[in-house]
């Protein structure tokens, strides 16, 4: 019993740690190319990263704010005249994905261009909070396609980290409350059957 | 004694789901996991498994009669 024990337990965790250990993938793209700035409290640069690029990975990821610019630009292979983009988050764990259900992101943010110039270099300055007001500290994947309307596409991905303290934002209030109603119905159903006796009649 | 016991471990294994859903999205809003790996959603299955085993595990119950024999041992001992 004690040998299967010893076998089962390092197998079970290969099998769950193994595919955890995603090796750090570089920023890419295929279609385009381009780069992003970001910038931090009082419009001090914060980080910059190009993609297709050695940073933007899981372990480096392109530090951004919530509340702060970040300004892009990049170029397309093919000029695309009009067609649609969208922004969204790559693999997401479940309870962000329920989030995005629950805030009705469910594909991400998207939306439609038109480029009636036939230009192939695009530039912006965007900030998160417009278009999400609930602040999401943490690290993401982040993929965006483009596609054009005559079949060009363009799509890229990089790892993103909002550097925003995530104290005392709505999700922190939600973890901690959730966390202290955990520890307490613990205390109650479990850790004070085991150490009161129930004096009650038992098989009798 | 059946709808206690299945009490007890449903209200473990809510525990446990809110003990997962805190932790993970503690750890993953810290950067300590990405929001875009596995962790998230292995902790919270830990979290439920917590639960659940401690839900399981049994009572800790003490016959009346013994409770009775233990008070009447130690009465008669005291000086």
């Amino acid at each position: 019993m004690t040998g299967r024990a010893l076998l089962l337990i390092p197998a079970a965790l290969v099998f769950l740690i193994g595919p955890l250990a995603v090796p750090g993938y570089a920023a890419n793209s295929a279609g385009c190319s381009g780069s992003a700035s970001s910038v931090g409290n009082h419009g001090v640069p914060l980080d910059k990263v190009s993609v297709p690029g050695a940073g933007g990975t899981q372990s480096l990821p392109f530090r951004i704010m919530w509340n702060s610019d970040v300004s892009w630009q990049g170029q397309t292979d093919q000029a695309i005249t009009s067609g649609t983009w969208r922004v969204s988050v790559q693999n997401a764990a479940w309870l962000f994905a329920l989030g995005e259900l629950v805030s009705g992101h469910v594909h991400g943010v998207s939306g439609t261009f038109a480029n009636e110039q036939s230009q192939t270099s695009w530039g912006n300055t965007f900030s998160p909070s417009p278009i999400e007001p609930v602040k999401l500290p943490g690290t993401y994947e982040v993929g965006l396609t483009v596609s054009g309307d005559g079949g060009a596409q363009c799509s890229g991905t990089l790892w993103v980290k909002v550097v925003d303290s995530p104290a005392r934002s709505p999700l922190w209030w939600l973890s901690l409350v959730l966390i202290v109603a955990a520890l307490i119905m613990f205390f109650v159903f479990g850790v004070s059957k085991w150490t009161k006796p129930n004096l009650g009649r038992t098989g009798e | 004694m059946r709808t206690k016991g299945t009490r007890h471990i449903v209200a473990n294994t809510l525990a446990g789901l809110f003990l997962g859903i805190g932790m993970s999205t503690m750890l993953a809003i810290y950067g300590v996991v990405g929001w875009s790996t596995a962790w998230p959603n292995v902790i919270l299955v830990l979290g439920i498994a917590l639960g659940l085993g401690v839900g399981l595990l049994p009572v800790r119950t003490v016959r009346r009669s013994s409770a009775s024999t233990a008070k009447t041992h130690s009465a008669a001992q005291r000086p």
